[in-house]
């Protein structure tokens, strides 16, 4: 009862002296804020992370940046070679009398050293005679712990030899006048010396550890690659002209011999779907690899070799806007080289393309255009905004920008500005294209009420990004890794 | 933001100017209720019964009550800070006063005179610089490269009491009163450090707000981020339990007057006292320098997802608010009041009332004088001139309406702001109801 009784006090000095004061409603008043949004340093590289994920910007010794592209490592391995060792044996040999030899190596091999891994060396024959023998069969090319591969049998008189083997495993084939022999002697119970039927040898299974000797023309066949140069993805018009751009081929070489890599493809692909073939003196002679010698067995040596604007027209064919590099490399045996060497059952050759453009260039009007998704829910009840941007720029390249607001179902509402506008100067750079001295550039984006309404519901901005190096692209200028772009905004908003 | 300065104008209609600079009351010894700045006085009858009685003031300086309030053309009641900032000085003030007493009574008892009452008091100000409704009325464009001092001391409490009163004639011509007063704090907002400044630079318009602040809430205020302003004030949750037995405190009034032939002249010291508040209590405490440049993302802004929103949130963090559950104490103000009253004939008396109040280390005073005319034994009125605040000069009144043993009255310091309030800096009025028994002489 007494807290109605406080209740309907209250309620009277509500109603009479305070109404107005307990009535309000709200605040008459039109603030202006202004507040900071960003204050951050950007290096070229942050920017560059920002647009692709994909794009590898690497730092040259001296600092200067460079886009870098990596295709595909293609392998071949030795088992091509010991395939190949393979099918020149014959699956099957008929020994037509006790010393029978034949041929080892062929007019692309010349085997001097044979180890095996793996295999068996199966053999079978028919005593025609009609006393018991005692056959004793010997293979003085085929040695284990460097004693000839032997062995000796009796069978009864017309009978088969039952299937035999020679366990191949740690054996070591050391060729004679580039063949293998086979000698059998047979005596029967009268100590005469005779000859046996159907007398055959079937390898089997073979494996190597280790080849030694000459591969005349062997081809290490590579295999038609490409690798995507994304730089261009985003672009719309303008160019790019590096100074030294360079296509690099590395190889990686465990195979004891010389070789020489031929390319047999070498292209770009252009922006305006043009091909492009990268011309070079060594596009037709190849060039020779680092191999191991026979002290470095076991060891891979590498080889980096590198199409420049001196030793081919890629400066030409880079600055028509590259998109991809289309490859084909194959390795061969130097040819005339007739120096022995070796492979092991680990060693491989392998390689791979690089595309590298250090940012040392000309940029005149390069424009690429990205969307971004845009929020301007926390500006519901401004009526205006202004933005100022305040960039100081150790970067000689230069900014110009337009953006598109667009509405959830990406129809155009308004633009950023009424026609594009440089809103970072380029820094001033010396006659090698070094920066000397930051730039600073203010500008001011304003969005009346009748603007911002237009673009109060964007969802989406399309932002078409312009860049010049220093001079508008007259000077080629340098990226270094330490230069970089400090961005500031504010904004002033009124409600 | 907005919020906050809505409640606050929600609490000051119901409490406090400057200390309650009644000038009048302690002049009108028939009025039950002038016992109340001086425990001495008391009346002649053998029972007084205060029924409700109500006091309210408000007042501000520099901009006029219409000024800071305006009707839209929608109808909807507005606070106006723009065109009151146009009046407003360097530093300015807002105050409010809120008086309740729900009954009371006295009695004699021989040469003592027993009285007791019970009633809910508020008061209430704010001293403010002129930049802080800037801020918010204009924002932080005009003070771009400058430093906006937005410090203030708000002081804004609510306490019911329960006060036994004591007054004895010793001899004639002297009345000496004391009385005891059992408090409960129903609310409390007040400051107790009170500096904050915003620094706008000119770059780019980094902030940095530079504070040594505290802010003690009790009962229903709650700070919960920037992010739930609209819940700071949890009105809905007072509950009965909330006068009671909570946000205990004690306070005492001392007073004396003294007859000589048609003068009589009082001394009274008021509210010697203090709260301890102790229910839902929250420490607010910044200190420190709080700087936002912006938010380091330009590779973001580069990125995919073009957002500033989330520059607006660092925004609002950038405030380190600490929050603790401290228990706190308030002083009351303490008033003190001087009077004269001299009757210049059986119809005709003229007085002198000189007030001060000590609160918050500062003494603010009030002087008034009045001249009371006994038009008929059941009707009597006064006129009234009171100096204080800005501007100084009041000119007032009062009513004595005695139906039997009935009595109704009505007080203001100022009829100008009840004609035309609009205009007016000062809003303050009291009326109540009594009943008196005959006079024990």
């Amino acid at each position: 009862m007494l807290k109605l009784f406080y209740l309907l006090l209250l309620l009277l000095v509500i109603n009479t002296a305070c109404s107005k004061l307990l009535d309000i409603e709200g605040i008459e008043s039109d603030p202006t804020y202004a507040f900071p949004l960003i204050n951050s340093t950007v290096t070229l590289r942050d920017i560059i992370a920002g647009f692709d994920d994909n794009t590898s910007l690497l730092v040259e010794p001296d600092g200067l940046l460079k886009f870098f592209y990596r295709g595909d490592t293609i392998i071949r391995s030795s088992q091509e070679v010991f395939d190949g060792i393979n099918s020149a044996i014959p699956p099957f040999i008929p020994v037509i009398d006790t010393a029978f030899g034949f041929p080892i190596s062929t007019s692309t091999i010349k085997v001097d050293l044979i180890r095996f891994k793996n295999g068996q060396l199966d053999y079978t024959f028919f005593n025609n005679n009609s006393n018991q023998i005692k056959l004793t069969i010997s293979l003085p090319q085929i040695l284990k712990n460097n004693v000839p591969l032997s062995r000796t049998h009796i069978v009864p008189a017309f009978s088969n030899l039952p299937m035999s083997s020679f366990d191949l495993n740690g054996v070591e084939l050391r060729p004679l006048n580039d063949s293998i022999y086979f000698n059998y002697s047979a005596i029967d119970d009268n100590n005469k010396n005779v000859k046996v039927n159907n007398f055959f040898l079937i390898p089997r299974n073979l494996d190597f550890t280790y080849f030694e000797g000459i591969l005349a023309s062997q081809i290490f066949a590579g295999e038609l690659d490409t690798l995507e140069i994304d730089f261009y993805k985003d672009w719309i018009n303008g160019e790019v002209l590096f100074e030294s751009p360079t296509v690099v081929i590395n190889i990686q070489n465990s195979f004891g011999f010389p070789a020489t890599a031929r390319v047999r493809v070498l292209d770009i692909i252009t922006i305006n779907d043009d091909r492009l073939p990268l011309e070079s003196p060594f596009r037709q002679t190849g060039f020779e690899f680092n191999y191991p010698s026979f002290q470095e067995k076991g060891k891979v040596k590498g080889t980096s070799f590198v199409f420049n604007s001196k030793n081919s027209n890629i400066g030409e064919v880079v600055n028509a806007g590259p998109t991809a590099l289309v490859y084909d490399i194959d390795a061969v045996p130097t040819p005339n080289a007739n120096v022995s060497g070796f492979i092991t059952d680990s060693s491989y050759f392998a390689y791979s393309i690089d595309a590298e453009f250090p940012l040392w260039g000309r940029a005149s009007n390069f424009s690429v255009s990205d969307t971004s998704e845009i929020n301007l829910s926390n500006f519901d009840k401004a009526t205006s905004l202004q933005f100022k941007i305040v960039a100081t720029n150790k970067i000689p390249l230069g900014v110009t920008l337009q953006g598109v607001f667009l509405d959830a179902n990406n129809r155009p509402l308004d633009s950023l500005f009424a026609k594009p506008q440089r809103i970072i100067a380029p820094a001033d750079v010396n006659a090698q294209g070094e920066v000397i001295s930051a730039s600073e550039q203010i500008t001011h984006v304003s969005f009346d009420n009748l603007r911002f309404n237009k673009i109060r519901n964007a969802k989406k901005m399309i932002l078409q990004t312009t860049f010049d190096s220093t001079n508008e692209g007259k000077v080629a200028v340098k990226v270094f890794d330490k230069q970089d772009l400090s961005i500031k905004i504010g904004v002033v908003a009124s409600f | 933001m907005r919020n906050i300065l809505l409640f606050i104008f929600f609490l000051f209609s119901f409490f406090g100017s400057q200390a309650q600079q009644e000038t009048q009351l302690n002049l009108l010894h028939d009025v039950w209720q002038s016992n109340r700045t001086n425990p001495a006085l008391v009346p002649d009858s053998k029972l007084s019964i205060g029924l409700p009685s109500f006091y309210n003031s408000i007042y501000f300086s520099g901009a006029s009550f219409g000024d800071w309030i305006r009707e839209n053309e929608e109808g909807k009641i507005m606070l106006t800070p723009n065109r009151a900032i146009e009046q407003l000085k360097d530093q300015n003030r807002i105050t409010g006063a809120l008086q309740l007493e729900t009954i009371s009574l006295g009695f004699w008892r021989g040469k003592v005179h027993f009285s007791a009452h019970h009633a809910i008091r508020g008061q209430a100000w704010l001293d403010f610089p002129k930049t802080l409704p800037q801020l918010i009325g204009q924002g932080n464009l005009p003070f771009v490269g400058k430093t906006m001092d937005l410090s203030h001391n708000l002081q804004l409490f609510a306490h019911s009491e329960l006060g036994l009163g004591l007054a004895i004639q010793p001899i004639e011509q002297l009345r000496v009163g004391g009385k005891i007063k059992f408090l409960n704090g129903i609310a409390d907002i007040s400051t107790t450090r009170n500096q904050l400044s915003l620094k706008t630079e000119e770059e780019i318009y980094q902030l940095q707000l530079t504070t040594d602040y505290q802010m003690n809430t009790s009962s229903f205020f709650q700070y919960n981020g920037f992010d739930d302003l609209n819940n700071v004030v949890s009105v809905n949750n007072i509950k009965w339990s909330d006068f009671l037995g909570v946000n205990r405190g004690i306070a005492f009034d001392f007073g004396v007057t003294l007859t000589a032939k048609k003068s009589t002249l009082g001394l009274s010291l008021l509210d010697i006292g203090s709260i301890k508040w102790n229910k839902n209590v929250n420490n607010y405490r910044t200190k420190g320098i709080f700087e936002y440049a912006g938010l380091d993302i330009a590779r973001d802004f580069f990125n995919d997802s073009l957002s500033i929103n989330q520059s607006i949130d660092s925004l609002k963090t950038i405030l380190d608010i600490q929050t603790t559950n401290t228990t706190y104490q308030t002083n009351l103000p303490t008033r003190f009041y001087f009077f004269v009253n001299h009757k210049l004939n059986d119809r005709l008396t003229l007085g002198t009332s000189f007030y001060s109040t000590w609160y918050q280390e500062r003494l603010r005073s009030a002087l008034g004088v009045q001249l009371q005319y006994q038009f008929t034994n059941w009707l009597s009125a006064g006129a009234h001139y009171s100096i204080y605040n800005q501007p100084a000069h009041h000119f007032g009144g009062n009513f004595i309406l005695n139906l039997g043993a009935l009595q109704l009255y009505g007080i203001t310091n100022g009829f100008f702001p009840l004609l035309s309030p609009n205009k007016a800096n000062n809003f303050n009025f009291r009326v109540g109801l009594n009943i008196g028994l005959p006079s024990v002489k």
